[in-house]
């Protein structure tokens, strides 16, 4: 009974994620974070479906949608750096940088897997392919959030709610993905509950942040006035001679 | 990766993850407006940024480093001693190091500054240098990696006896030196010569 109210409710929190979405012209900003929730929308209707008159088929159904839900929702992170990071070219070839770090690690890891055994790809499960790519997106997610706080970038109510929606989800779709693995089936149902309700907290985070434009969404470019990169390193480097002169360090390269 | 190591892993994964979104969280939603990145970058001159990190942000040009080295050297606690009261070099101990703590959290919250408004002033330089900017954040790190080992030591030890310590450690490194030299005098040209390693050809 408590699972379909969490399902329902889901569905009908996603309907009017995407009802203000079209209302608000949010659809035209975000096109791929919408599609996601198109996607999931769909997704949840057909899952629902499936349990209902063809609960042998449903375990079936739940690993290919979600599958696909993983491919969709690594679309939105790209999203997120591409919006996010727009006015900061700078920066956004950094975030570059440290997405190709994170997929060469990934790929690699794969490559060195595909070295111990007969199968070029790791996983065995479709539970263990969205492991892995959860784990790559919970690090490009880690990379996004350090350089947001560490440039102190501006996101916007409108984005900065979906990274944190997004955020939590994959934190709770990793702590699921290890209830799944680990032993024990009365944790597993607890859990299930619980990731239930987390996914209702994240379509309300969604929902509330997304609810209107966002008047500020992010600097537009050129308001800031600059000096190029070189004068500001060496202004860096100055200043640190100062302190690092009490440090023992008598010259700075 | 065993199963149970893939299950730690995950939940780890999983508790960084939250806390990185505690973190986004509690920042202040976009509290830079643009005129004060503006004015800030306008008045982002060498000298005058650097006075202008804190209060107590001139200590590094008032405060000569012999004060420092006074403050981290045995020659105070040396007269203390030969006055031979306990409460007097206790009280003594305690606010030198106080003070050496206070330096060294000056000197970390200094950097931390630094850093920030350098993040602030280059991002969005489009010739932002991926390298130079990689090998900043590494020094950086490894400063703030130093002020808390120092701070750390501090609280266990402090001043006096890190003093000490540093002492120790300088003595051995010139013995390590040394003795690398007559290594090196010994075997100018081939480093298997006389070090007891054999070669097959």
């Amino acid at each position: 009974m408590l699972d379909r109210l969490f399902w329902i409710s889901g569905i009908l929190l996603e309907l009017l994620l995407l009802a203000r979405g079209v209302r608000t012209r949010l659809v035209a900003k975000y096109p791929v974070f919408y599609i996601y929730v198109i996607f999931v929308l769909f997704q949840s209707i057909v899952r629902f479906c499936v349990y209902h008159w063809y609960p042998l088929r449903y375990m079936e159904s739940y690993w290919y949608t979600e599958f696909f839900a993983v491919i969709v929702g690594s679309g939105v992170l790209f999203e997120i750096y591409q919006k996010g990071l727009a006015p900061y070219p700078g920066t956004a070839r950094l975030a570059r940088n440290l997405l190709a770090l994170v997929f060469v690690v990934a790929v690699g890891k794969a490559l060195a897997a595909s070295l111990r055994g007969p199968m070029w790809w790791p996983a065995r499960t479709t539970a263990e392919l969205e492991r892995n790519l959860r784990a790559v997106q919970a690090f490009a997610i880690l990379g996004l959030v350090i350089l947001l706080l560490a440039y102190s970038i501006p996101l916007g109510r409108n984005l900065r709610g979906i990274v944190m929606g997004y955020t939590l989800f994959i934190a709770t779709s990793l702590a699921n993905l290890a209830a799944l693995a680990s032993p024990g089936h009365e944790f597993q149902h607890v859990w299930s509950y619980s990731q239930q309700l987390f996914y209702l907290l994240v379509l309300c985070i969604w929902t509330v942040s997304l609810w209107n434009i966002s008047s500020h969404s992010a600097l537009p470019t050129g308001a800031e006035t600059s000096s190029p990169y070189k004068v500001s390193e060496q202004q860096t480097r100055e200043r640190w001679k100062r302190i690092r002169l009490y440090f023992g360090k008598h010259k700075d390269r | 990766m065993g199963e149970a190591t893939a299950i730690v892993a995950l939940v780890l994964l999983a508790l960084v993850v939250v806390s990185a979104l505690i973190v986004l969280w509690r920042r202040p939603d976009d509290a830079i407006p643009a005129a004060t990145l503006r004015s800030g970058a306008a008045t982002d001159g060498a000298g005058e940024a650097a006075h202008s990190l804190s209060p107590a942000a001139n200590q590094w040009d008032e405060c000569p480093r012999e004060t420092i080295e006074h403050i981290f050297g045995p020659d105070d606690l040396n007269f203390i001693r030969c006055n031979g009261s306990d409460r007097l070099r206790r009280a003594f101990e305690r606010d030198r190091r106080q003070i050496a703590l206070h330096w060294v959290w000056n000197a970390f919250d200094d950097t931390h500054r630094i850093m920030s408004r350098h993040f602030r002033a280059v991002r969005s330089s489009p010739d932002l240098s991926v390298s130079l900017e990689s090998k900043l954040v590494a020094e950086f790190l490894l400063h703030q990696f130093m002020c808390l080992t120092l701070a750390g030591a501090l609280r266990l030890a402090g001043p006096n006896n890190l003093t000490r310590l540093a002492g120790a450690i300088g003595n051995v490194r010139h013995q390590v030196g040394t003795v690398i030299e007559g290594f090196s005098k010994s075997a100018p040209g081939d480093l298997t010569k006389d070090s007891g390693l054999q070669t097959h050809s």
